[in-house]
C-alpha cells in the first residue's frame, strides 16, 4: 500500500514538473526570448544550436532556420498554439461528446439509437483521413482545424459515457430521484454527471495528447494553421528539406512534442489511479 | 454505406466544389462550364442518387488531375499500402505482444517499468518525427536502409518501423493486462503443479487466453495505422493510397480524395469484419453460443 502510494506521488511530481515547464515557457515566452519568431535574418541562416550571431549580438540557443529565424522563439510560440489548438479542441470533445453520451445512455430510444448511428458513421472513416479531408475542403484556418479536430473526436466520449450512463441510471440513487418526481434533467444535471466527471476528466487529459498529435500531423501535411505562423509539426515539415545540414530543425520541435506529450500521459494515468 | 455517404458530404461542405478545384482566378464562364461538365449544377438529392448509382456499379468518378478512373488509380497503389500496413502490424504485434508478455513475468520489476517507458514513448512520439528520425540516423548518416522509393526490398524497413511504433503502444498494454488476468486463473496454477517451465505455461497457456482483447485492439489499431500510413508514406515517399490521398489534396483532385478515402474506410471496416470472424476461431465458446 504504501509502496503504491510513493509510486503515484513520483508520478505525480514527474508530469506535473514536465507541464508546469512547458506551460511556463510558452505562456511566457517573451521572457525567455528577445527573438521575434518571424523575424527572418538572412546573413545568419541555418546556425547550429548555442552560437552567437554577430549581426544581432544576441544567442541563439536552438540555433537559427534557413530562413534565419530564431528557432528557440519559434519553438516556443509554436507551443502557444499547438497547446491553445489541444487544450481547446480537447475540452470541446468533452463537453460535447459527453453531453451526447449522457443523451444517448439516459433516453435509449429514439435518441440514443440517433446519436450511436451517428457514432459510428463517424468511426467508419479513419480519424485521421477524416480530418484531412475536412481541412481539404474547408481549409486551414486556426478555427477550422479546432472543428475539425472536434468533430472527429467527440465519439470516443460519447461511448464511454454512455456505457457508464446506462450503469448509473439502473442504480438504486437514480430510481429514488426519479420515484420522487425528479425531472429528467435535474436528475441527469444532479445525479449522473457528478459521477461521470473523473472518468471525463481522465478522458479529456488523454484527449489533449492525441489531439496535438493529430494537429501536428496536419500541419506536417501542409494542411495546419497557416504555413508562416509557428507550429511544432511545420517546424518539423520545415527542417524534412535540411535534415542533412540542420538535423536540430526537426529534431527539436518533435522532442518539444514528445516531452509535452509524455507530461500528458502520465498525468492521465496518475489522475486515473488518484480520482477512480 | 454510411462512408459513402460521409465522404460525399464532407466534399460539399463547401457549397461549391468546383471553386476549390479551380484556381481562384479562373473566370465566372470557366466556373460554369466546369460545373456543368461534372454535374455540380443538378440539385444535391439528384447528385446524391446518381453517385450511389456509380458506387454500385464500381464507378467512383474520374480523377481530374490524372485523367484516370479514381477506382483504378487507387487498385494501382493498393498492394504497396497492403505490403507496408501488413509488415508494420506484424512487427507491432510481435514487438507489443513480447514487450506485454515480458512486463507481465516481471510485474512491478525494473523490466516492467523499463517496458512502461518504452509504451510511453512511442505513445508520444509524432509517426512522421520518428520516421525522419530514422531517415536522418539510419540512411542518411550511416547509409543502412533507403530513405525513399520502394526498389528494394530493403526500403520497407524504415517506413514499418516508424508506422508500427503507435500500434505497439496499445497492443503492449493490453497483454500486459489480459495476461496478468490470464496468470491467476486456476488452470495456470495447475499448469505449475505440473512441473511445467515458466515459459511453457505463459506462451502454451496463458498468451493463448490472453489474446481475445488484443485482436480487438489489432482491429481498432489498424485505422490509425491507415491513417498513420498517409503521414509515414509522405516521409517516406512511398507509392502507396496514403501518397495518393495527398496527391489529390494537394491537386484540388476531390474524385480522387473521395474515392480513396471511401476504400480506405472500406479496407477499415473490413479488417474490422475480420477480426470479428476471428473471435470464432480463437475463442469456441463464442462459437457454441451463437
Amino acid at each position: 500500500m504504501k509502496r503504491t502510494r510513493v509510486k503515484n506521488k513520483r508520478k505525480g511530481l514527474i508530469s506535473g514538473g514536465c507541464l508546469i515547464t512547458v506551460l511556463v515557457l510558452t505562456l511566457f515566452a517573451p521572457v525567455f526570448t528577445s527573438h521575434d519568431p518571424y523575424a527572418q535574418n538572412l546573413e545568419n541562416i541555418l546556425a547550429p544550436p548555442m552560437t552567437a550571431s554577430e549581426s544581432d549580438g544576441g544567442i541563439a540557443l536552438l540555433g537559427t532556420d534557413q530562413l534565419g529565424r530564431d528557432v528557440l522563439s519559434r519553438l516556443l510560440y509554436g507551443g502557444r498554439t499547438s497547446l491553445l489548438v489541444g487544450v481547446v479542441s480537447a475540452i470541446l470533445c468533452g463537453m460535447i461528446g459527453s453531453a451526447l453520451g449522457v443523451v444517448a445512455g439516459y433516453y435509449r430510444r429514439v435518441a440514443g439509437v440517433i446519436i450511436m448511428r451517428l457514432a459510428d458513421i463517424n468511426l467508419s472513416v479513419p480519424t485521421m483521413l477524416m480530418a484531412i479531408m475536412i481541412v481539404a475542403v474547408l481549409g486551414s484556418t486556426l478555427f477550422n482545424t479546432i472543428l475539425v479536430l472536434t468533430v472527429t473526436g467527440w465519439v470516443s466520449f460519447a461511448r464511454v459515457v454512455r456505457s457508464e450512463t446506462l450503469s448509473l441510471r439502473e442504480r438504486n440513487f437514480v430510481e429514488a430521484a426519479r420515484a420522487m418526481g425528479v425531472s429528467n434533467f435535474r436528475v441527469i444535471t444532479r445525479h449522473i454527471l457528478p459521477n461521470l466527471s473523473h472518468t471525463v476528466i481522465t478522458l479529456t487529459t488523454l484527449q489533449i495528447a492525441r489531439m496535438i498529435l493529430l494537429s501536428a500531423s496536419l500541419s506536417f501535411l501542409g494542411l495546419g494553421i497557416d504555413v508562416s505562423s509557428p507550429s511544432w509539426g511545420g517546424m518539423i515539415n520545415d527542417g524534412r528539406n535540411y535534415i542533412m545540414t540542420a538535423p536540430w530543425l526537426s529534431a527539436i520541435p518533435g522532442a518539444a512534442i514528445a516531452f509535452t506529450l509524455v507530461g500528458i500521459n502520465i498525468f492521465s494515468d496518475w489522475l486515473h489511479e488518484n480520482l477512480g | 454505406m454510411s462512408a459513402v455517404a460521409l465522404t460525399f458530404f464532407i466534399i460539399r461542405l463547401s457549397g461549391d466544389p468546383v471553386r476549390l478545384m479551380l484556381p481562384p482566378e479562373a473566370s465566372e464562364a470557366r466556373v460554369s462550364e466546369m460545373r456543368e461538365f461534372l454535374g455540380f449544377d443538378r440539385p444535391m438529392s439528384v447528385q446524391f442518387i446518381d453517385y450511389l448509382k456509380g458506387v454500385m456499379r464500381g464507378d467512383l468518378g474520374k480523377s481530374l488531375y490524372f485523367k484516370q478512373p479514381a477506382l483504378e488509380l487507387f487498385i494501382d497503389r493498393l498492394p504497396a499500402t497492403i505490403l507496408l500496413a501488413a509488415i508494420a502490424i506484424v512487427l507491432a504485434v510481435v514487438i507489443g505482444v513480447s514487450l506485454g508478455a515480458m512486463a507481465a513475468c516481471r510485474k512491478n520489476g525494473p523490466v516492467d517499468y523499463a517496458v512502461n517507458a518504452i509504451v510511453l514513448a512511442g505513445q508520444s512520439m509524432p509517426v512522421f518525427w520518428i520516421g525522419i528520425m530514422l531517415i536522418f540516423a539510419f540512411s542518411l548518416r550511416w547509409h543502412v536502409f533507403p530513405s525513399s522509393g520502394n526498389e528494394r526490398w530493403l526500403s520497407i524497413v524504415l517506413p514499418a518501423i516508424s508506422l508500427a511504433a503507435y500500434p505497439v503502444a496499445p497492443i503492449a498494454r493490453t497483454v500486459r493486462s489480459s495476461l496478468l488476468n490470464a496468470l491467476s486463473e486456476n488452470y495456470i496454477i495447475s499448469a505449475r503443479a505440473q512441473g511445467f517451465s515458466e515459459t511453457q505455461i505463459i506462451f502454451r497457456h496463458a498468451l493463448k487466453n490472453a489474446m481475445l482483447p488484443v485482436v480487438t485492439v489489432i482491429g481498432l489499431e489498424f485505422g490509425s495505422l491507415l491513417g498513420g500510413a498517409v503521414v509515414t508514406e509522405t516521409v517516406f515517399s512511398w507509392p502507396g493510397v496514403g501518397r495518393l490521398v495527398m496527391t489529390g489534396v494537394l491537386n484540388r483532385d476531390f474524385p480522387l480524395v473521395q474515392t480513396s478515402v471511401l476504400m480506405i474506410s472500406l479496407v477499415y471496416i473490413l479488417v474490422n469484419f475480420v477480426t470479428d470472424l476471428l473471435y470464432l476461431y480463437i475463442d469456441p465458446r463464442i462459437r457454441i453460443d451463437s
